[in-house]
């Protein structure tokens, strides 16, 4: 026979047994995933000076000191583990992924506490942020200066830059291709008189997903004044 | 020599759809052959074993084997054309078998492929997006064993049950093409082969560097997993068409059962495939093709039994030709 000739169609009722079979594993997986997903987690660092929302998924540790985690589920002991370089006082959250450079946040005292803060110390200390990040690759570029209140400070200094990387471990002149990165370098000064460097980055063009939680992390920091 | 006449007369064959005088029509579960299809139709309720099956898993061997030898130190092409190819081959190995189950009155060509495309196409525009936008299974499926298993039953294997549900239900199960419950065998594994294959493509379509072996494997498992689930999810959609009183449930449950077997079998051959942190691909496909044995003896099953039981019934005076609808829509009346 060909299609169409002698072919009745009629109406039928609506299956309400399949369509509830499909409404309850749907559910069921859904609320699984959603019972079974990592929470976003409280991080304190520098004993407590500063706090971070770290989301799902984001990895943080203080190198060269213990970090408290607030409401992770391990034991203290497995966050020492993670701890190491104990020269250095820097607090670094990454999302770990397959690309060579992840999207990192890092937070690190900026001045000896029994200094003075004052306009010199400041503009020396944004010029020193700029040198640092400038000598971490190439094509430095500054691409937005703001200040503004934030993480509970009065006075804090945005940097935006771009910077051209080679991968981390590439062999000089190694034909791969250059990263480009994109970031803020923060200075921020309490009340109390200390001084803190934030910085931010990922790779140019990471996901908007990526880009949003290292937004969120940044603008969720909290310092002690 | 018996000719057909013209449609004046009352009774067609149901295969050919020529007109004959009823002298020269003979009688199935309340359908008329004429004498050629007749005969057919009783010798193919005759046969105790089906060839067709092992074959079809011989030549699905065949085609694991090919791909790598074929491809044997490189990677899949990924390109559109070879891609689509290459996802077709072990559905239409399938589609052979499955085409010839209904041995009493094959389905129209043009239907069961038209069923098929309506799967693929669905499980594109609706199940991909659903089960990797939606639900976002690639970022939580991995977390451990059990999420593994719950993702697989749950949400990947209830979608693509769901997508030959579609198919089927709101297009050829409403015509009277569908009139017999084994149909809903054919027309449900067709379905689900059309899912399977746009899953093979898009397998193959968006991974660069497959390799031959993982990727026939893969492609020739997720097929076998499709004829398991499809012919289940048939099974309740012909008791669902001519079973006015307990159809509902027998097709819940089909649903049910189907989405379950796509989910395990599916996690079964990935298990069995990684071994160790290795990945084994040939003894995930071994496991495959035991499933295939479980499959075409159950697939065999069914169909033998139906068409046994029309045989039984001749004429068909105790099977009610009014369907489930037509009773439903009486019971609704009164």
């Amino acid at each position: 026979m060909s299609l169409g000739e002698d072919l009745k169609v009629r109406s039928a009722p609506l299956d309400v047994g399949v369509w509830l079979v499909v409404a309850v594993l749907l559910g069921g997986g859904y609320a699984y995933a959603r019972a079974m997903a990592p929470k976003a987690r409280v991080v304190r660092a520098f004993d407590g000076a500063v706090s971070f929302r770290l989301p799902a998924g984001w990895s943080g540790h203080e190198q060269g000191a213990a970090v408290r985690d607030d409401e992770s589920t391990e034991s203290d002991e497995s966050w020492l583990d993670a701890v190491d370089g104990p020269e250095a006082h820097t607090f670094v959250a990454q999302l770990p992924t397959l690309d060579s450079i992840v999207p990192t946040v890092l937070v690190e005292r900026a001045s000896d506490p029994a200094e003075p803060l004052g306009p010199l110390f400041h503009d020396l200390e944004v010029t020193r942020m700029q040198t640092a990040r400038s000598d971490s690759g190439t094509a430095y570029r500054t691409l937005h200066v703001d200040e503004r209140p934030a993480f509970g400070c009065e006075k804090t200094t945005w940097v935006w830059f771009a910077i051209v990387r080679d991968p981390p471990h590439a062999a000089p002149g190694a034909a791969v291709l250059p990263i480009v990165v994109t970031g803020v370098d923060v200075l921020a000064e309490t009340a109390s008189g200390e001084a803190w460097h934030i910085a931010a980055f990922e790779p140019a063009h990471a996901s908007e997903d990526d880009e949003g939680e290292l937004r969120r992390i940044v603008e969720g920091l909290r310092i002690t004044p | 020599m018996i000719s057909p006449l013209t449609s004046s007369h009352k009774h067609a064959c149901c295969v050919c759809h020529r007109y004959f005088a009823d002298a020269d029509l003979q009688w199935i579960g309340g359908r008329t052959f004429c004498a050629v299809h007749h005969e057919r139709a009783i010798s193919a309720t005759e046969a105790k074993w089906s060839r067709a099956g092992l074959l079809e898993a011989g030549l699905v061997v065949l085609f694991v084997l090919g791909v790598s030898l074929a491809f044997a130190g490189g990677s899949l092409p990924s390109g559109g054309p070879a891609a689509l190819l290459l996802a077709l081959v072990p559905a239409a190995i399938w589609l052979v078998y499955v085409y010839r189950q209904d041995r009493v009155e094959p389905e129209p060509l043009g239907l069961v492929l038209g069923v098929f495309v309506l799967g693929g196409l669905l499980e594109h525009a609706l199940g991909d997006p659903l089960v990797h936008t939606l639900l976002q299974l690639d970022t939580w499926q991995h977390r451990s064993d059990l999420s593994a298993w719950v993702g697989a039953v749950t949400i990947e294997g209830t979608v693509a049950v769901l997508c030959a549900y579609l198919a089927v239900r709101y297009s050829v199960y409403l015509t009277s093409e569908f009139d017999e419950a084994i149909d809903g065998v054919i027309y449900a594994t067709a379905a689900s082969l059309g899912v399977a294959t746009s899953q093979n493509f898009d397998l193959v379509a968006h991974h660069d560097h497959l390799l031959p072996v993982a990727g026939a494997t893969a492609m020739a498992s997720t097929t076998l997993v499709a004829v398991a689930a499809g012919s289940l999810l048939g099974y309740g959609l012909g008791r669902r068409r001519f079973d006015a009183k307990e159809g509902g449930r027998w097709l819940a449950g089909a649903f049910l059962i189907a989405a379950v077997v796509h989910g395990v079998f599916h996690e079964l051959i990935v298990a069995a495939g990684t071994s160790a942190g290795e990945h084994e691909p040939l003894l995930g496909f071994g496991v495959a093709v035991g499933l295939t044995v479980f499959v075409l003896v159950g697939v065999h099953a069914i169909t033998v039994g139906y068409a046994r039981k029309m045989l039984a019934d001749g004429r068909g005076d105790d099977v009610d030709e009014d369907d489930a609808f037509e009773d439903e829509e009486m019971e609704l009346a009164s």
